[in-house]
C-alpha cells in the first residue's frame, strides 16, 4: 500500500522513504509505508473501509487497548495490531 | 439500553492477559422470563463473536443469559470455538462459604429415585439432586477414603474419580469399607470401587491406580466438582492445596492421628477436617503440611534412603496407628461438611476447620485468612486461574 496523501516524509535517522511496515487490522495483514497515520487513513487501509459503525481500537499489550478516532495521530511500527469493534451494542433489543 | 465499544472491549485485552475465555453475560428479568436466546440474541452474537476471540486470544466465544427465579437463578449458554457446533453450559457450580448447583434452563433434572426418600425428607429435593450430579474425586481410598466414598454412594453420588497407588494389606481389612481378606493384593481403588458398584451399578467410577504427585493424575481431578483429600502424604496435600486455589475446586482435606506411648496405650485421638474454598487459608498456611516431609516424600527411592542415613531428610515409611472407629468418625464429620455447605444448617460465620480431640470428647472449629502474598490470597490473582504452564506452576516429578 502507498503513503496516503498529507502523510510526513521519513524523519532522518529512520527508516528511508517507502519503508514498509506490517501492520495487522482484524487478523490481515497490511503493508504501509507512513511513519504516522490518522485513525481515518487507518480505517482506509483494508480494501473494504472500516464502517463508522465500529471503532477502531490499538492493541496496547498488557494495558488498556487506545480507541483511535478518525483524527487521532497513530506511530506506525512493524507488528502493530489494529482490531475493530461494533460501536455500540444493543442487547436488549 | 447500548453498550459502547469502551464498555467491553477493555476486558477482552485483560481476558487475553489472563488467558482466560470472556463470556458475553446478559439478564432476561423477571421471574417467569425465559433465559433462551432470541433472535435478536444471536445477531449480538455473530457481531461480537469474532472480535471477543481476536482480542481475547482464544479460539472460543461464549455467551450466558441468565434469569431470577424465586430464591435461585436459571440459565441457558454455551461456549463455541471457531469451527466447532456451539456446546451449550448444562450446570453451573457455585464455590464460596457455601456451595450450590444450579442446572440450565434446558437440562431439567431427571425424577429422583424413591430410594432417596428419606434424604429428601432432610434436605429436600434439590440437594439431593446437587449430589446426584456432582462429580467427586477421593484422593486416598484407605480407612477415611474408603468410608468418605461408601457414605457419598449411599447419599446419591453417582460419578466418581478415585485416586490411590497402593495395594490392600492384611492390616487395611480392619478399616477399608468394602474389603475381605480375599481383596488382600488387590489394588485398593479397585476394591472400593467394586464396593461403590454394588451399592449403585449405574455409578461412573474412573479407578485411577497413581498418586496425586502425578501430573495426568492432578490433572483428571480438575474435571472434578469436588475433592476429598484423604492422603496421608505431605506432597499429595501440596497439590490438593493448589488445586482449591486455581480451580476453584473445593477440597475437604481429612486427617486422624493416633498417639500411643511406648507401651501401646492410646494417649491422644486427633482429627481434622479441613475445607478450602476461595477466602480461606490453604493447607501451607495453616502449617498442615510439613513441606521438608513433602519433599522428601517426592525423592527417588535411592536419593529419599541416601539422604536420611546422612540425616539431611525425615525417615518415611513408619507404620503409624489406625482404628476403623476414628477413621470412619472423621470420614463422616468430612461428608457432613459437604452437606453443611450445600444445605446452610450450621452456624455463621462457616468455620472452614473442624479439629477433633476425641479423647478429650471435645470438638472446635476455625477460621484462617489466607496469609499475605500466598497463592491462596485473592490479591495473588491466582484464584479461578486454571490450566498454567507448569501445572498449578509447581514442579513435578519426571
Amino acid at each position: 500500500m502507498s503513503n496516503a496523501e498529507g502523510t510526513k516524509p521519513g524523519h532522518p535517522g529512520g527508516p528511508p522513504p517507502g519503508h514498509e511496515y506490517h501492520i495487522q487490522i482484524d487478523r490481515v495483514h497490511y503493508k504501509v509505508t507512513d511513519e504516522t497515520m490518522t485513525g481515518l487513513q487507518l480505517r482506509q487501509v483494508p480494501p473494504a473501509q472500516i464502517g463508522p459503525d465500529r471503532d477502531l481500537f490499538e492493541v496496547v499489550p498488557g494495558g488498556t487497548d487506545r480507541k483511535i478516532g478518525d483524527a487521532d495521530v497513530v506511530e506506525i511500527r512493524d507488528g502493530k495490531r489494529f482490531f475493530t469493534a461494533p460501536a455500540q451494542i444493543n442487547p436488549g433489543k | 439500553m447500548t453498550i459502547a465499544s469502551e464498555g467491553y472491549v477493555r476486558f477482552l485485552g485483560e481476558a487475553e492477559r489472563l488467558g482466560a475465555v470472556p463470556i458475553w453475560v446478559h439478564t432476561h428479568p423477571g421471574e417467569d422470563s425465559w433465559p433462551k436466546a432470541s433472535r435478536w440474541d444471536n445477531e449480538v452474537d455473530k457481531q461480537i463473536a469474532d472480535l471477543f476471540r481476536l482480542r481475547s486470544g482464544t479460539e472460543y466465544y461464549s455467551m450466558l443469559i441468565v434469569s431470577p427465579r424465586p430464591r435461585c437463578f436459571t440459565f441457558t449458554g454455551y461456549l463455541q470455538s471457531e469451527s466447532g457446533n456451539p456446546v451449550p453450559f448444562g450446570r453451573a457450580w457455585i464455590v464460596g462459604d457455601r456451595i450450590a448447583s444450579v442446572r440450565a434452563f434446558d437440562f431439567p433434572a431427571p425424577p429422583l429415585h424413591a430410594a432417596f426418600d428419606r434424604n429428601v425428607r432432610a434436605f429436600g429435593g434439590g440437594i439431593q439432586q446437587t449430589l446426584a450430579d456432582l462429580c467427586v474425586g477421593i484422593v486416598g481410598c484407605g480407612g477415611t477414603g474408603s468410608a468418605v466414598a461408601e457414605q457419598l454412594v449411599r447419599l446419591g453420588v453417582r460419578d466418581f474419580v478415585l485416586c490411590d497407588p497402593d495395594q490392600l494389606s492384611a492390616s487395611n481389612v480392619t478399616r477399608v469399607f468394602g474389603s475381605f481378606p480375599t481383596d488382600i493384593g488387590r489394588d485398593k481403588v479397585d476394591v472400593v470401587a467394586a464396593q461403590l458398584a454394588r451399592i449403585a451399578p449405574e455409578a461412573e467410577i474412573r479407578a485411577n491406580k497413581s498418586m496425586i504427585t502425578s501430573e495426568e493424575t492432578a490433572r483428571e481431578l480438575c474435571e472434578c466438582d469436588i475433592v476429598f483429600g484423604c492422603t496421608d502424604d505431605n506432597a499429595g496435600r501440596l497439590v490438593l492445596s493448589r488445586l482449591a486455589t486455581y480451580f476453584l475446586t473445593p477440597v475437604i482435606d481429612c486427617g486422624v492421628l493416633l498417639s500411643s506411648g511406648a507401651g501401646g496405650q492410646l494417649l491422644g485421638i486427633d482429627g481434622r477436617v479441613t475445607t478450602l474454598v476461595p477466602g480461606q487459608a490453604c493447607l501451607v498456611c495453616r502449617g498442615r503440611i510439613d513441606t521438608k516431609r513433602a519433599g522428601t516424600e517426592l525423592m527417588t527411592p535411592g536419593e529419599r534412603k541416601r539422604l536420611e542415613e546422612e540425616g539431611y531428610a525425615p525417615a518415611l515409611g513408619r507404620v503409624e496407628p489406625a482404628v476403623v472407629t476414628f477413621t470412619t468418625l472423621v470420614a463422616a464429620t468430612a461428608v457432613s461438611e459437604l452437606l453443611e455447605r450445600l444445605v446452610g444448617y450450621g452456624p455463621e460465620p462457616r468455620p472452614s476447620e473442624i479439629l477433633l480431640r476425641c479423647h478429650d470428647r471435645e470438638i472446635s472449629t476455625n477460621l484462617q485468612e489466607p496469609g499475605p502474598r500466598h497463592y491462596c490470597h485473592p490479591d495473588s490473582g491466582k484464584l479461578g486461574l486454571g490450566v498454567t504452564t507448569p501445572f498449578l506452576e509447581q514442579t513435578w516429578p519426571q
